[in-house]
Order: C-alpha cells, then structure tokens, then sequence
C-alpha cells in the first residue's frame, strides 16, 4: 500500500525529471495515477472523489489567483521600461554578484515572503534577476532557496497558524524552537545562495555579511515570534535583512561597478508597482478593522465528512475559504493597477501596451495554471483517499527511535506534494504530534522539524517550480530546475535532521 | 480524428485553457453533484475531466 500511495508523486517527479515533460503533462498523469490507485486499492467512492475535487478547485483558485497577477504586475511594470532600469540601477548599488544575489535573492525574497506569500517572491525577483544577468535557472533557484526560511512565519505566520490549529498547542511552546531552527535555515540557505552563485569563491569573499545579515534576520524573527508576535516574524525578519544588508552593499561595491547614475523619480516610478503592493499588503494586514471588512467577501462550500471504503475518514469543515477582497491576489492586480496609472501618466508606454500585457499573461501561465490544477487536485484526491496518511505511517513505523530524523523529512513530503508549508502543517503536524507522544520525544521539537521541513519542501514543490519558471521564461524546463533544488533541498534537510536529533536527545 | 486533434497540437495554449477551465468548472459541478441523485452526470463530468487529461498527456 506504501507503494501505490507513493506512485504519483513519483510518477510527476520522474517524468519532470527524468523526461523533462512539462509540468502540464506530468501533473495529468500524477492525477489519472491518483485517481486509479485511490479507486481501486484505497476504496475511494464517487462522492468523496467528488467532494476532493472540489476542495482542490479552492486551493487552486487561492494558488492562481497569485499567480496570475504577479506575472501581471511584472508586465506592467517590465512592458514600461521598468526591469530595465532597476536592472541598470541595482548593480550601483553593489555590482558584486554575491551580493547582488543576497540582497535581491536572499533578502528581498525573505522581505517579500514576509508580506506577501506563496509564490510572489520568486515570481517577482526571478525577472530581475534574469535582468541582472544571472542565468534564468540561476535566477529561479536563488530566490526558491532564499526566502524558504521566512515560509512558516511569512505570509503573515499563515503556515505557524496552520501548526497551531491542528495541534491545539499554542505559540508559547511552539514559536520559539521552530525560530530557532528556521534561523539556522536562514544562514545554511544564505550559503547554498552564494554557492549557487559562484561556489566557494563567492562563498569565501561574502561570508561577513552573509554572517551579519543572517544573524540580523534569525534574530529579529526569533525575538518577534518569541513575544508572541508571530504574525509579523517574517515580516520583521526581512526587513531587518534590509536595514542591514542595504548598507553593506554599498560597501561591498565590487571591483568594476556598471555606474550609470539613474534619476531617483525615475526609479522611484519604475519601482511604483511595488511599493504600492507593500504599501497595501501592510495596510491590510496590520490594521485589523480594515483587514476584518475587506474578510466580508468571502467565496466558499462547506464540506460533509467523507469515509472510504477501507474506513478512513476526513471529517467535515469548511475546505480553503477565499477571502476575495483581502486576497493577495486582489492586492497585485490593484498595485498592477495603480503601476498602469502611473507609467501611462508619465507616458513610459507606447500604443497598444494594455493589450500586449494582457496577452502575453495569458500565454504565458496558462500551462502553469493547468500543471497546478492536476497536482493540486491529485494531492487532495490522495489525502481523501488516505494515501497520504498509509505514507506517514508507513514512513513513522519503519524509523521508530529515529523518528527526530524522519520529522523534517515529513514535513518535506507534505510541502512537496501540496506545494505549501502550510498544507504540510495541516496535513502532517496532528501525526507528528502523536508520533512524538508515543516516542516520549519533545513535541515541540519535532513540530519544529515539521513546519522546518515543510519551509523547505515548500521550494521543491513542483506547483511553486511551475512558478518561478513561468516568471523567468524557463517553461518547459522545470525538471532543470528541480535537479538542481533538489540536491541542495536534500542537504539542508539532512542537516536539519541532524541538529532535530541532537536537540531531542542531548537537550 | 486529425481534424479534431491538429488544431489544439497547433495552438496548445488555447487547449491548455480549455482543459484548465474544464477542470474548474468541472471541479465545481462536481461539488453538487456529489450528494444528488444525478449519478449519470456526476460520472459524465468526471469522464470529461479524465478525458481532458488523457488528452493533455498523449497530445
């Protein structure tokens, strides 16, 4: 049963990488693979195939909708001139690659992980970096690694959130060792950016700053989510990594700096599109009266408790509400809005510039679209089915003693097959908490490794890849992508099990 | 069979949309569909939703 429940994760990754299929065609045979195997063996009947269908339309609309319009706001911004002169403008400030890449790929990420949430980071820096000149791959791993650490509490803490509905504990036990961990992730991620950049030389020439920014990042999460304001960790992580990295990039300059001296107005404009969606994003989340009336609009189904035939039962609940008017989604297209307005009164655009931003969206994620459609919907088919739960399981009783290594490594597999932290939590954390009663290990400890795990896996999601490719014209070639996140993904988590086994058993 | 299958080779962005909004639309359906009595609709929607990615797969 282990193995049939694993079939179609393995199905996808082996056709994306093996294959090199488009993510589009992988996903529908991961899909149909899901759908057979949950009808057959796992006994799933129509209804609950019928209602795991819908949930996942839910979670597909909550996905895309930030998709679409991050690639919108890009084309407004880019069809304007835009990218090209923040491309000329960010090596004045520093023309060295190492930094360049930490201060867009590693600290940007992070800032803007902290505000916005799945997917915006890479869709949004994967542009600029190609425009910097870094190679598309390059441009889509920098910002996949960089800002994984800022998953959990980014987004406004909407993966710890997740962590501590289903568990019932409470941040007091949960906020500090997960910190903790996720801040060792920020500096072992900041590494793997600059290795990713130019190995051990870059790695060598940068590695104060890649000290004092991620201690600087690491702590002020830590202290924020530590106070109780787990909400905003990211958020403070991020920019903290900008009060200090943005100075130490001017220091750091490099030998031969492209100067071409850009007007401030003229930056300032160009950039215009996001500043406003920071502008909106901390408006909406941080004043609750505003954040409380935009959550009036609400889109959603309420869904019957479901039993397969082999007895497993997801029990009854609203599935993934939409909140359309405070949705991350509705923030970029009125910042894409507010960009239009304001490149067009400045006259950046030249005729016909609305209709080319409209078509080349459409054209251009509309085989990500379909590629998340099948994944997604084969991950809640799997769950319904209680594939995911035979995985776990089958994962947690063959480890035993050694549970503290297999916790991230869970945690990993539920980010990777929903392509979200926070499905990860959902799906796993209530496991990893029993499992850890049963063990007699420190819950909080592996709920730690869990979300640190998911943070992690959140980046090698198939779904999230279609994303960073989509934005960086690397369609097509996500399996490229994927062999080369993987290696390091496997890495990071490896040593994350290391120090989840030392601090159960040693502390 | 050509006539119908070479059009969307040609154009895999429109197809692509089509299956994509397929599925959406399907997805929903099949969200009224579960508790009714309509089984007939309810596996015709599902065959369609199977068939689109059949069709995503082998095109």
């Amino acid at each position: 049963m282990f193995v049939l429940a694993i079939l179609p994760i393995l199905i996808i990754l082996i056709l994306m990488m093996g294959f090199r299929w488009k993510a589009a065609r992988a996903g529908s045979a991961g899909y149909l693979a899901a759908m057979l195997i949950a009808w057959i063996w796992f006994g799933i009947n129509l209804e609950t195939l019928a209602y795991a269908h819908a949930k996942a339309v839910f979670l597909i609309l909550d996905v895309l909708l930030i998709i679409w319009t991050a690639f919108f706001l890009f084309r407004v911004v880019d069809e304007a001139g835009g990218i090209q002169i923040l491309s000329e403008t960010l090596p004045f400030l520093t023309a060295d690659k190492g930094m360049q890449a930490l201060l867009i790929g590693w600290i940007f990420a992070s800032f803007l992980q902290g505000v916005g949430g799945f997917g915006v980071p890479t869709a949004v820096i994967a542009p600029i970096l190609v425009g910097l000149g870094f190679s598309p791959l390059n441009a889509v791993v920098i910002p996949s690694l960089g800002h994984t650490w800022a998953v959990t509490f980014g987004s406004l803490g909407a993966s710890f959130n997740a962590m501590m509905a289903v568990t019932g504990l409470g941040w007091e036990m949960l906020a500090s060792p997960a910190a903790i961990f996720l801040g060792i992730t920020g500096l072992l991620v900041g590494v793997s950016v600059l290795l990713v950049v130019g190995g051990l030389k870059t790695l060598k020439r940068t590695w104060l700053p890649l000290l004092l920014i991620g201690i600087s990042m690491s702590a002020a999460q830590f202290f924020t989510v530590s106070q109780g304001y787990w909400n905003i960790g990211g958020l403070i992580g991020g920019t903290a990594g900008l009060i200090v990295g943005i100075p130490l990039a001017w220091l750091i300059k490099g030998k031969s700096p492209v100067v071409q001296r850009i007007p401030l107005r003229k930056l300032l404009v160009s950039m215009s599109g996001y500043g406003v969606l920071i502008t909106l994003t901390l408006i909406i989340q941080l004043i609750p009266s505003i954040k409380e009336f935009l959550g009036q609009v609400r889109f959603g189904f309420y869904f019957p408790a479901t039993i397969t035939k082999m007895g497993y039962t997801v029990p009854a609940g609203p599935g993934r509400q939409l909140y359309l008017l405070r949705h991350a989604g509705t923030t970029l297209l009125l910042s894409a809005a507010a960009a239009y307005l304001i490149f067009k009164k400045a006259g950046w655009y030249q005729d016909g510039a609305l209709g080319r931003i409209i078509k080349s969206t459409g054209s251009r994620v509309i085989s990500s679209s379909l590629g998340i459609t099948s994944i997604v919907m084969m991950a809640v088919i799997m769950q319904h089915a209680g594939m995911t739960d035979i995985l776990a399981q089958g994962f947690s009783s063959a480890i035993g003693w050694y549970y503290p290594v297999l916790a991230p490594w869970l945690g990993a597999l539920g980010a990777v097959m929903t392509g979200s932290n926070a499905n990860s939590n959902l799906v796993f954390s209530a496991l990893q908490l029993r499992t850890a009663e049963i063990l007699g290990l420190p819950a909080a400890l592996i709920l730690a490794a869990q979300t640190t795990g998911g943070a992690l896996g959140s980046v090698a999601a198939p779904t999230k890849v279609i994303v960073g490719a989509s934005t960086a014209g690397m369609e097509g070639k996500e399996g490229e992508i994927l062999r080369k996140l993987f290696p390091i993904i496997c890495i990071l988590l490896l040593i994350i099990s290391l120090i989840t086994l030392l601090g159960v058993y040693l502390l | 069979m050509k006539k119908i299958l070479s059009p969307l080779r040609d154009n895999p962005t429109r197809f692509y949309a089509l299956i994509f909004v397929l599925m959406i639309v399907g997805g929903i359906c099949l969200f009224f569909l579960a508790e009714g009595s309509l089984v007939f609709l309810l596996l015709l929607v599902l065959g369609l939703m199977i068939l689109g990615n059949l069709l995503v797969i082998f095109i």
